[in-house]
């Protein structure tokens, strides 16, 4: 008969490995996001119940019901975990082409579902975002908000995206009705793409006002007045004006969002031989040709201004956050 | 868009303020809180502690500081306005996350009630306690006060998950849950944190990334700063907190000061924080946090951060990570922070910092692991990141070495920490993997 001391280490080994077999709430956690990683999302749904069981007001159990509602979510009854394996898998990192062609022939079949949508979006970002396709991305997110199953909030984020993919192939007057037919006229999407246009109208406005400036400093020929007249149509008041009105709006908008500056600039620029090609015009009324000119510039001056008003406004925004507030 | 505060803040610009470092008119730290004793007062150190808060049972927590220049603050009654409900409901803390809670809200100007009750199941809300009402009227008169409500529970048990409601009778918002962080010497003390940052222009990518973190649990979520695009200016933080939906009640959301958030009276009575909201730190299981106002380079930050560094118990928080909104590295439109890097890089290094979570540039970038701007084997130095893809409009990078990865995108990152492992990962907003890094111990 053996010495129960010869015995005793046997017994506390052999209780420890039980032990250590007994499952506990984090060691089922630690089991499910493994079988996750592996894309087994069978077993992983199993052990985040089993969490539930064992340990069912732990933070485990916070984290398996989070995860589990996720999981199921995404299951089908066609297909099981299938579509979510292939969901998965193909956000395990950003799709190359190929992978994105492979993904989008992939979801042709998918069943209808949430794993199903979910790829869609995928689909549309990795082509807007990460391929550079616009086009193809706004056939996906059109998918996506056509979806059978999709929820409000899916919907909206696909319109909004394929409003802004639109936009990007070119198409902002469509992006832009797709937007108001939806009853997102207001979104942020929207006003985006509409500053976007004004900005394209102030560069618009900006090389007008330069093209017409040159034309009507030849016209008005201001090198001929004289140094006198350049004097005192360009006093240092005035220019100081004009600076302090033009030129901080530019830098603030360059430091803030690199880039948004051009449209101050290119006005700056554009305003400044106009006021001189006015003032020049101003200072020889004598001659006919001039006097013209100078109607023609009060003229062009009075139209331009309350363009150049709205437009100043529409693009001090840009150079309000760096500021800070 | 509105344009009273545009005029407004066009003026601010050319009246001088527009410079990059300036903050509102109104913005300031709240007056007279602990944190707010400068160097050379009698508050020692300590008055960058977070107090205290420990009890016997769930009930009220110390009073904190007063609320900041421009809120008025008073006990809750029981008075209801027209649209009473609240909305808005959003979670931080003023006190241990392990053992207390603070719930914000928001109501009409009328509704005074500010009721919470709490227990450990949906249908046995057992305790009930009355807060306090902030109000405060934005800087554009022509947008409606701001009537916010607060409460802070404390007596809480660590790692334990809460069920609660607010507002009051006849006026109670649908029962949310929330766990406490975990004990520092429990078992299963891992977390997951989601950090975002730069949200600014489009609050709809930012609610995007919150409904996708939501499948990930996370315990606490951090902010490396600029919220909104204007911080005066209340409907977009309004349209912020609405794209948010539901996902702020349900863990704390722990912001850092942005030059876009400037300090402002919005920012500071809109979340709960410690000490002097501006710089705190504080422990979450395994993980150390010490959150700094990257705005703010004087010597008592400094101070802080070593004081807050050298207490650090690293068989409690083995990680520590900081987090504020200007980048120490970034290779993207606004740089490296270089006053930073003499400031704060090298008490991050001597000190040992494992993770730095920054913003401003709007992309992702992570640095190799660096001690004084050099690469070092993986496991020493610090890895400092750029996390400002959560809405702003986006910037482009330039390849730096220091960089091991950067990229012009939105994105979030999520923490997964345990005592022995820090993961980080970062996913573009379709949940695609944009990076991911693991530190062990």
């Amino acid at each position: 008969m053996s010495r129960p001391w010869t015995v005793a280490p046997l017994l506390l080994l052999c209780s420890g490995s039980a032990l250590a077999q007994i499952p506990s709430g984090a060691a089922e956690l630690e089991r499910a996001e493994a079988a996750e990683a592996r894309y087994d999302f069978d077993a992983a749904e199993q052990a985040y119940r089993q969490v539930l069981e064992l340990a069912p007001g732990s933070r485990s159990a916070r984290r398996a019901r989070v995860r589990l509602d996720w999981l199921r979510a995404r299951w089908t009854e066609s297909a099981g975990y299938a579509p979510l394996v292939t969901l998965e898998r193909a956000r395990a990192r950003a799709l190359d082409r190929e992978g994105a062609e492979r993904l989008g022939a992939q979801v042709r079949s998918m069943p209808e579902g949430r794993a199903r949508r979910e790829a869609l979006f995928v689909l549309g970002e990795t082509w807007l975002r990460r391929l550079g396709d616009a086009d193809r991305a706004a056939r996906f997110y059109d998918q996506l908000a056509d979806a059978p199953g999709a929820d409000p909030g899916e919907v909206r984020l696909a319109r909004l995206s394929a409003a802004e993919a639109r936009a990007e192939a070119g198409d902002p007057d469509g992006a832009l009705s797709d937007l108001e037919r939806n009853g997102l006229g207001s979104s942020l999407a929207a006003d985006e793409i509409r500053r976007a246009g004004a900005s394209r109208i102030g560069l618009f406005i900006a090389a007008a006002t330069l093209l017409l400036s040159l034309l009507l400093l030849g016209a008005a020929s201001p090198w001929r007045a004289g140094w006198a007249a350049w004097r005192r149509m360009l006093r240092p008041a005035h220019l100081l004006v004009a600076l302090f009105l033009l030129v901080p709006p530019a830098v603030l908008a360059e430091l803030h969002e690199p880039g948004t500056s051009a449209p101050f600039v290119s006005f700056s620029v554009a305003v400044l031989p106009f006021l001189a090609a006015v003032a020049a015009a101003r200072e020889r009324m004598t001659s006919h040709h001039l006097a013209r000119a100078t109607r023609v510039a009060a003229a062009a001056g009075a139209g331009i201004g309350p363009v150049a008003i709205g437009y100043l406004v529409l693009h001090v925004h840009g150079g309000l956050g760096f500021v800070g507030l | 868009m509105r344009l009273a505060p545009i005029l407004l803040c066009a003026l601010l610009a050319f009246a001088g303020c527009g410079d990059d470092d300036a903050s509102p008119p109104d913005a300031g730290p709240p007056d007279a809180g602990p944190g707010d004793a400068g160097p050379g007062t009698d508050a020692g150190p300590d008055r960058w502690a977070i107090p205290d808060a420990s009890r016997p049972d769930i009930g009220d927590c110390p009073a904190r500081p007063p609320a900041p220049r421009g809120v008025d603050e008073q006990p809750g009654s029981a008075v209801l306005g027209a649209v009473p409900a609240p909305i808005r409901l959003r979670l931080g803390f003023a006190f241990d996350p392990a053992t207390s809670i603070s719930a914000v809200w928001q109501t009409d100007d009328g509704t005074l009630v500010s009721d919470l009750e709490i227990g450990l199941a949906a249908d046995a809300l057992t305790t009930r306690l009355s807060g306090v009402t902030l109000g405060y009227q934005p800087v554009d008169r022509t947008e409606d006060p701001v009537r916010l409500h607060q409460l802070d529970v404390c007596g809480l048990s660590a790692g334990t998950s809460y069920f609660y409601r607010v507002g009051g009778e006849g006026a109670w918002s649908d029962v949310s849950s929330f766990t406490t962080a975990p004990a520092a010497d429990a078992a299963d003390r891992s977390i997951v944190v989601g950090v975002t940052g730069d949200s600014r222009n489009d609050p709809s990518v930012f609610g995007r990334i919150q409904d996708d973190m939501a499948s990930e649990a996370v315990d606490l979520q951090l902010f490396t700063g600029d919220v909104v695009e204007i911080s005066i200016v209340q409907t977009q933080w309004h349209d912020w907190f609405d794209a948010a939906g539901t996902h702020l009640a349900t863990a704390p959301f722990m912001p850092s000061n942005g030059n876009h958030d400037g300090l402002s009276v919005n920012y500071l009575a809109q979340f709960a924080m410690p000490v002097n909201e501006k710089f705190f730190a504080f422990e979450y299981g395994p993980l150390y946090v010490v959150i700094l106002d990257s705005d703010d380079k004087g010597a008592e930050q400094v101070a802080f951060l070593e004081w807050a560094l050298g207490r650090v118990d690293r068989v409690r928080t083995p990680w520590v990570v900081a987090v504020h909104h200007r980048p120490i590295w970034s290779q993207s439109n606004h740089s490296s922070d270089t006053e930073l890097q003499s400031l704060w890089m090298p008490l991050y290094e001597r000190l040992g910092v494992d993770l730095v979570l920054t913003g401003h540039d709007h992309n992702y970038q992570r640095t190799h692991p660096l001690v004084d701007g050099a690469r070092v084997a993986d496991g020493e130095g610090v890895v400092y990141v750029v996390t400002g893809g959560s809405g702003a409009p986006l910037y482009g990078v330039d390849p730096a070495a220091v960089m091991a990865v950067q990229e012009e995108t939105n994105h979030y990152v999520l923490l997964r920490v345990s005592p022995t492992e820090l993961e980080l990962i970062a996913r573009y907003v379709d949940g695609t993997m944009l990076d991911t890094l693991t530190l062990v111990r």
